[in-house]
């Protein structure tokens, strides 16, 4: 009896050290985990916003995909004058080879993409991870919704297919296709709305004027 | 000398992938490229070292019936110090290996140490267990990845080794691939000490020859 007791508190002793080691490292590990974090996504924005300066803000928010219910995160850069210089958004598919890929995209104003850059994916190493690299991502540049056909072309579209990977280039077509798509329901009457602010002002400034 | 026994005990005659035919699971899935079997060396290098050590430090505080559960608790709480360490310092390679560092606590090397040598012995072998252990774990894992990353995508460390002209071994660097490698190492690994066991002992032989025919020598003279 009194061993049964004295191994419970002996194993109780290690685990409150052990929670203790834990929580000390979690303590001065949180901020630089957090900071790694945030600047992830600060350098798939720059990377996929091209030509973007330091005056530049960048605007958080959350925007609903199109004919879907699934909440993902949209950038949107601002000029200096807070006009619009690009949108970028966390854009998503579940038909890769390994399941899920999150892929950041950038669009400019007319929404033709100006930089794509995949950010979690588990595709096959060699083979679907190609799709990171310049030679395949370089073919998206320039391409909007009216240009280009999403789908791979074996599936009659415009797509180049990464060799021996056809299922990873679908999919990132697919996820291109959704963040364009979703990118224009949200933001294209936006830019029209805030066009048509930015008038209003002018008028109402030059209105004082008078 | 026996620093440098036990460090070759882990690296060679006792090696834990090759010899002790331990830890296959992130042997053969994170060796896709050299980077990250490198990671995963010295990550679970360090989580060895750390939980031989604390584990043959509380050797004779541990109760027999409760060294399981005790184990396992200071090898997780190691786990999650180099899982936190390296998202914090080491992003990108926190990244690639993914789920495969959490699941080193489940890694056989680490709790077949403990059990078979840390709770038994002093905490400097220990230490030096850990640490040859380790270096057996991450030269194979290196050497396989090598190969695989190589063959498979024709690089090494990121780096093109053949130009555009090569076209890669895909196999090489699917799961199949691994196994290939892997039963390939095994078997050079096994001629190699078969070789030399058979060398050894036909040096014996012929030394005990040898002394056979002096004592004759010495008994007809």
């Amino acid at each position: 009896m009194k061993d049964n007791i004295m191994q419970v508190v002996k194993l109780f002793i290690v685990c409150v050290i052990a929670a203790a080691v834990l929580a000390w490292v979690y303590g001065f590990t949180k901020e630089p985990i957090e900071k790694s974090k945030k600047s992830e996504t600060l350098d798939a924005i720059k990377i996929v916003v091209s030509g973007m300066t330091d005056q530049m803000t960048i605007k958080d928010s959350v925007i609903s995909l199109k004919d879907d219910t699934a909440k993902v995160q949209s950038f949107i850069v601002m000029n200096p004058d807070s006009t619009v210089y690009a949108y970028t958004i966390k854009t998503y598919t579940s038909l890769g080879y390994g399941g899920n890929i999150t892929m950041m995209v950038g669009v400019d104003t007319s929404f033709e993409i100006t930089g794509i850059q995949p950010l979690e994916y588990s595709e096959t190493p060699g083979l679907g991870t190609k799709m990171t690299r310049e030679e395949f991502k370089s073919q998206f540049l320039g391409k909007s919704l009216d240009n280009f056909k999403f789908k791979a072309q074996k599936d009659g579209g415009d797509i180049v297919a990464i060799t021996a990977a056809t299922i990873t280039s679908r999919a990132v077509g697919d996820a291109l296709e959704r963040g364009l798509n979703t990118l224009i329901s949200n933001f294209k009457t936006q830019s029209d709305t805030i066009k048509s602010d930015s008038v209003a002002i002018d008028s109402a400034i030059t209105g004082e004027a008078k | 000398m026996n620093v440098l026994k036990k460090l070759f005990n882990g690296i060679w005659t006792s090696n834990p992938v090759l010899i002790l035919l331990l830890g296959f699971c992130p042997t053969l899935a994170v060796s896709t490229t050299l980077k990250d079997a490198i990671g995963m060396g010295f990550s679970a290098l360090f989580v060895l070292v750390g939980s031989n050590l604390v584990i043959s430090a509380l050797r004779k505080f541990t109760p027999q019936k409760m060294r399981i559960p005790i184990f396992i608790i200071v090898i997780a709480t190691f786990v999650t110090i180099v899982d936190l360490l390296l998202y914090a310092y080491f992003f990108p390679l926190h990244k690639s290996l993914g789920v495969f560092i959490p699941l080193i606590v489940v890694n056989c090397i680490v709790f077949g140490r403990a059990e078979a040598f840390a709770s038994k012995n002093s905490i400097i072998d220990s230490l030096w267990d850990g640490i040859g252990m380790g270096l057996g774990f991450t030269l194979t894992i290196s050497v396989l990845a090598s190969i695989r990353e190589i063959l498979g995508n024709g690089t090494l460390l990121g780096i093109e080794l053949f130009g555009k002209s090569y076209s890669p071994v895909i196999v090489a660097i699917l799961p199949p691939g691994a196994f290939m490698t892997l039963g390939l190492m095994l078997a050079g690994m096994n001629k190699i000490n078969i070789n030399m066991e058979a060398k050894r002992k036909a040096r014996e032989k012929a030394e005990k020859e040898k002394s056979k025919q002096l004592k004759a020598s010495v008994a007809n003279g």
